[in-house]
């Protein structure tokens, strides 16, 4: 009987340790560091109905059920953590930890760039952020750098991953708004812009002070 | 006074083996090598470069908690390895990746064989880990429903490719700190690694994938189906020298009582049958009579 009460005991601090650390994890993984966003594409794109994405995906487990009633897509597409059309990072809420050893060096990253088109593309993606050095970095085997464009196709509901850091200069680091940038997204072959998701980076802590 | 305990000498030849294992595991699945990854991914017709996320130990497990998922697991090989292949092999072979194949945790595992004993943390025999990483294997699912995750934040297959990455010229991963990731390596590098006995605090505690293979591997040996390593009580002397320097954990320590292994536990590392001074561990079929 004490030896299960134990083992319960123990149970229950693992699922409470997780619990800890997910949920805090989440509090700087949706605003603050290494966030997480998704865009789609065309920004009229068309979203199949009642699809669910994983908590892994998209924060809370959310269903996209525009369906038959959806009418557009917000420009810019729609974002992890449910916001729409735009994405916002405030710096000012980096946790301790990484406030006090590395404030300045930022990852932004993007592993659901996904067509909601109804015909494949290839992609070439302009990453503006006040002309910051950005370093790019993909999981995927198809992309060339030196033309920041996919070399395959995308087909329809599927998507293509990228993660951006940058070294925030220390002057920006003082501003109110730290810069207001954006991602564009265009065909590759054609050169017509598919997608436009305007970038905000605020630093809250430098508006308190 | 040596530092280290004489039994490491005995196991020296043992671990040069699981070293050799361990390479073995970098070529395999850790860029910029990850032969099977790639052969999977070619396999699977999946666009990604060769490195250890492409076949996730952790994401598929979380995904078990979330049945809209099951249709986008059981649709694509790289999903199946950890919620199939692994637990499969497990249950019938005993968890010999985790032991033997998984670099991320022998990297800690033999570096902290280099840290004097003294100088570490010593919970063996003192906390029964598995019931704790079990429930954090169900803490890992049952957050995701709040938008919780404490599967990508929380990656040490993560960090041990960082550190190879390193290796091989390419610092951005290692050079970049989110506080999730600097609480991470502190802890799965430092305190449960090197500087706690065995050095696989991490594996025994906080693994989902180990807790999914320690669950098959004791149905397993349940069923009388897994090769699992057994004691022979007519010889075993109860001098618990395997359980103190088995990395899991996984003996009793009770000297009043006869040395018994935890299956869930176990990582069919081995090492406990090379400590033995009477030979009376070893790895094999189901437990005869007078064994356990």
């Amino acid at each position: 009987m004490r030896k299960t009460l134990i083992a319960l005991s123990l149970g229950i601090a693992g699922v409470l340790f997780a619990s800890a650390i997910g949920l805090w994890s989440k509090s700087l993984f949706t605003i603050s560091e290494s966030v997480h966003f998704s865009v789609n594409f065309p920004a009229g794109g068309n979203v199949p109905a009642g699809e669910k994405m994983s908590c892994c995906d998209l924060g809370t487990p959310w269903e996209r059920a525009f369906g038959s009633e959806w009418k557009d897509y917000p420009p810019g597409g729609v974002l992890v953590w449910g916001t729409e059309g735009q994405l916002l990072i405030d710096i000012g809420q980096e946790g301790w930890l990484k406030r006090t050893l590395q404030p300045n060096f930022i990852n932004l990253s993007s592993h659901w760039i996904r067509n909601v088109g109804v015909k494949p593309y290839k992609i070439r993606l302009d990453m503006n952020l006040c002309d910051f050095d950005l370093e790019w970095e993909t999981f995927e085997a198809n992309w060339d750098q030196a033309a920041q464009s996919s070399t395959r196709y995308i087909q329809p509901g599927k998507g293509f991953n990228m993660d951006w850091y940058f070294h925030v200069p220390p002057e920006a680091m003082q501003q109110n708004v730290v810069c207001r940038g954006k991602l564009e997204v265009f065909d590759a072959v054609t050169g017509k812009s598919l997608s436009v998701l305007p970038i905000t980076m605020l630093n809250s802590r430098a508006q308190a002070e | 006074m040596s530092l280290y305990p004489t039994a490491y000498r005995r196991l020296l030849p043992h671990w040069g083996k699981r070293f050799v294992f361990f390479v073995l595991g970098i070529v395999l699945l850790y860029a910029p090598f990850a032969l099977l990854t790639r052969l999977v991914l070619l396999v699977a017709n999946k666009p990604l470069l060769g490195d250890v996320h492409a076949i996730c130990l952790r994401m598929p497990i979380q995904w078990l908690g979330q049945p809209w998922m099951y249709g986008t697991i059981f649709s694509d090989p790289t999903y199946l390895v950890a919620v199939l292949v692994l637990p499969i092999a497990a249950l019938f072979l005993g968890p010999l990746f985790c032991g033997w194949m998984c670099p991320a945790g022998q990297i800690t595992e033999f570096l902290s064989r280099v840290v004097p004993p003294r100088f570490q943390i010593n919970l063996i025999g003192k906390v029964n880990p598995v019931p704790v990483r079990l429930g954090f294997m169900v803490g890992m699912m049952g957050v995701a429903y709040v938008g919780g995750n404490a599967c990508c934040s929380f990656c040490n297959f993560t960090h041990t490719q960082n550190i190879i990455n390193a290796g091989f010229g390419n610092f951005l991963g290692i050079t970049y700190l989110a506080s999730f990731t600097i609480v991470s390596f502190v802890l799965w590098f430092f305190v449960m690694g090197l500087f706690t006995r065995g050095g696989r605090g991490w594996c025994n505690f906080l693994c989902p994938a180990g807790a999914l293979m320690g669950l098959t591997h004791r149905l397993g040996v349940k069923l009388k189906i897994s090769r699992q390593v057994t004691i022979d009580r007519a010889t075993c002397t109860n001098c618990k020298k395997c359980a103190s320097l088995c990395p899991a954990w996984a003996i009793s320590t009770d000297k009043q009582q006869p040395a018994e292994i935890n299956y869930q536990g176990c990582n069919t590392c081995l090492d406990c049958t090379k400590v033995c001074p009477t030979n009376s561990i070893r790895y094999g079929g189901p437990a005869r009579e007078g064994t356990q």
